[in-house]
């Protein structure tokens, strides 16, 4: 069997035991084939969370996994690490019995909302650097998936910071099933024998996922795929008022600005750089798999990769939100083929044409982010005399580079 | 210095939307032309103009409407200028109750203090 059919026999293997969110288990698929895996579930109460999590684990990991609760007493041992007491008794010498938990492939964590602080610290600590500490020992954390599950309505929830959050590669949101599911669910319980999780087979080793990991990084995309990764990333973060750096946030923050019917006036707190990441990873796993990525399937992945990143100026439902403001997304890009802004910005970087820039600079006044490579641009020429400073869109508009005495940041 | 993926970027989107241009014989500039200037991007369908109605949702640049969704809302806007044509109409009846009810009350008013104190019977 190629390695290709080993992963989609994991994902069948998955919805002969859980009904309905197909499309939850084929990105939460997709996401475990790059290293060091981060999947966050968030659903409500009883929808099937611990058992998606639990499924997807022992099918890579078979019983390489541990658990650690939220909802029991954890403790810093039972996470990273303990004394070894002999050792200090009699030899004097700080000894670490590093926790399972650090050695484990499959990593879960179930009800992560109510982990306490310094636990999750710990965790976060783990996902940032692939590593962890406990009594001035270090110990390297070996490649490993990680999934983790919480309920946002839980009322005994800790507040976890947005950096913890940011580090999980995708959230999945689970729904709960509708009648004919809850049929299919029963059969499912009968069929199992009441214990769908014991009933999940290991189906490829972690040796062999780590193998796929390696050849899906591999993947070289092509350039547009790139191009529409970071386009789509830089409209969730671009903002012409320096929206990350200000005090004010929109919507105050954007009174008067030309651009406030577009999409960075719906975005509070804008994405971080990890959203490029994960997205990259989730389009080669992708190309990887399926022979091919298109802008829509990246428009679908984004779905599940920035909800957690960012904060909207209105919420009201994240999933339905993010919806209109990607289908937003999708004519956006659209209107910057009709306007035909790439093909100018790359006569542009050939050659200043003052014709061309004339194009650029109309095209520029619609699109917050090809005014930044136009401003970006016009700074060089301002600098070789070929333009003046008075004549161009930054200082016409007011829509400057962060710079201290014409040295951008 | 830019990066070699992302100026590979730009042609690929230079190849797929091509822009010709061409040194005018005037020497004043030159002629950019392309097709398709006009390229609608494409829809799904009529746009959500109801979720935006009803909603408060964002309304895009260009609206697209169903036959079904605009006679909909030509029947509502015609139940609601009649609404406001019976509502104008109440609004007429009650200000003249109420010029009405004015004159009465200060008439009252007048031959109350009138009644209660007789020096003021003489000034009115």
């Amino acid at each position: 069997m190629s390695l290709q059919n080993t992963i989609k026999q994991l994902e069948k293997e998955i919805n002969l035991r859980f009904v309905g969110n197909e499309e939850a288990i084929r990105m939460m698929i997709l996401n475990q084939i790059h290293p060091r895996s981060t999947t966050l579930i968030r659903a409500g109460r009883g929808v099937g969370k611990s058992t998606l999590m639990l499924l997807l684990l022992k099918g890579m990991c078979g019983d390489d996994l541990v658990v650690v609760s939220g909802a029991s007493e954890v403790k810093r041992g039972e996470v990273v690490g303990r004394l070894h007491i002999p050792s200090l008794e009699k030899e004097g010498v700080e000894k670490v019995l590093w926790a399972a938990f650090t050695q484990s492939r499959g990593k879960a964590l179930d009800e992560v909302n109510r982990l306490n602080p310094y636990t999750t610290a710990n965790i976060h600590h783990l996902m940032q650097f692939g590593e962890v500490w406990a009594y001035g020992k270090r110990a390297k954390v070996a490649d490993y998936a990680l999934v983790a599950n919480e309920n946002p309505m839980d009322a005994t929830s800790f507040i976890h910071p947005p950096p913890f959050y940011d580090r999980f590669d995708i959230c999945l949101f689970l729904r709960s099933l509708i009648l004919s599911e809850k049929f299919q669910l029963q059969e499912l319980l009968e069929k199992y024998d009441w214990d769908l999780i014991n009933s999940m087979p290991q189906v490829f080793s972690f040796n062999e996922l780590e193998t796929v990991r390696k050849e899906v990084t591999t993947v070289e995309l092509d350039p547009s795929l790139i191009g529409y990764i970071n386009l789509l990333v830089r409209d969730f973060q671009a903002c012409v008022r320096d929206k990350e750096e200000s005090e004010i946030k929109p919507p105050a923050l954007c009174e008067g600005c030309h651009f406030i019917r577009d999409i960075c006036g719906t975005i509070k707190e804008p994405l971080s750089e990890r959203a490029t990441v994960a997205l990259t990873h989730l389009v080669k796993a992708t190309q990887w798999l399926n022979g091919k990525c298109e802008l829509e399937d990246v428009l679908r992945m984004a779905l599940l990769v920035f909800p957690h990143r960012l904060t909207l100026v209105r919420t009201r439902n994240i999933l339905n939100d993010m919806v209109e403001i990607l289908e937003r997304e999708r004519i956006k890009m659209a209107d910057r083929n009709a306007r035909k802004q790439w093909p100018l910005l790359n006569e542009l970087l050939k050659d200043f044409n003052r014709s061309v820039y004339g194009l650029a600079r109309e095209a520029a006044i619609e699109d917050v982010a090809f005014s930044e490579e136009l401003i970006r641009l016009e700074d060089q020429w301002v600098n070789e005399g070929r333009l003046k400073r008075d004549d161009t869109l930054s200082t016409q508009m007011g829509w400057r580079r962060p710079s201290y005495q014409g040295v951008p940041f | 210095m830019e990066n070699k993926k992302y100026r590979k970027f730009l042609e690929k989107q230079a190849e797929k939307n091509p822009v010709n241009i061409e040194d005018s014989t005037g020497g004043r500039g030159f002629k950019i032309t392309w097709d398709n200037i006009h390229e609608e991007p494409v829809r799904s369908g009529s746009s959500d103009i109801l979720d935006s109605l009803y909603l408060g949702k964002n309304m895009e640049e260009n609206v697209t409407v169903e036959r079904k969704v605009a006679g909909l809302i030509r029947d509502r806007l015609k139940g609601l200028e009649e609404e406001n044509l019976r509502l104008r109409k109440h609004i007429t009846s009650f200000k003249i109750l109420m010029f009405a009810l004015g004159i009465s009350f200060l008439f009252v008013l007048a031959i109350l203090i009138s009644l209660l104190f007789p020096q003021f019977r003489i000034m009115l």
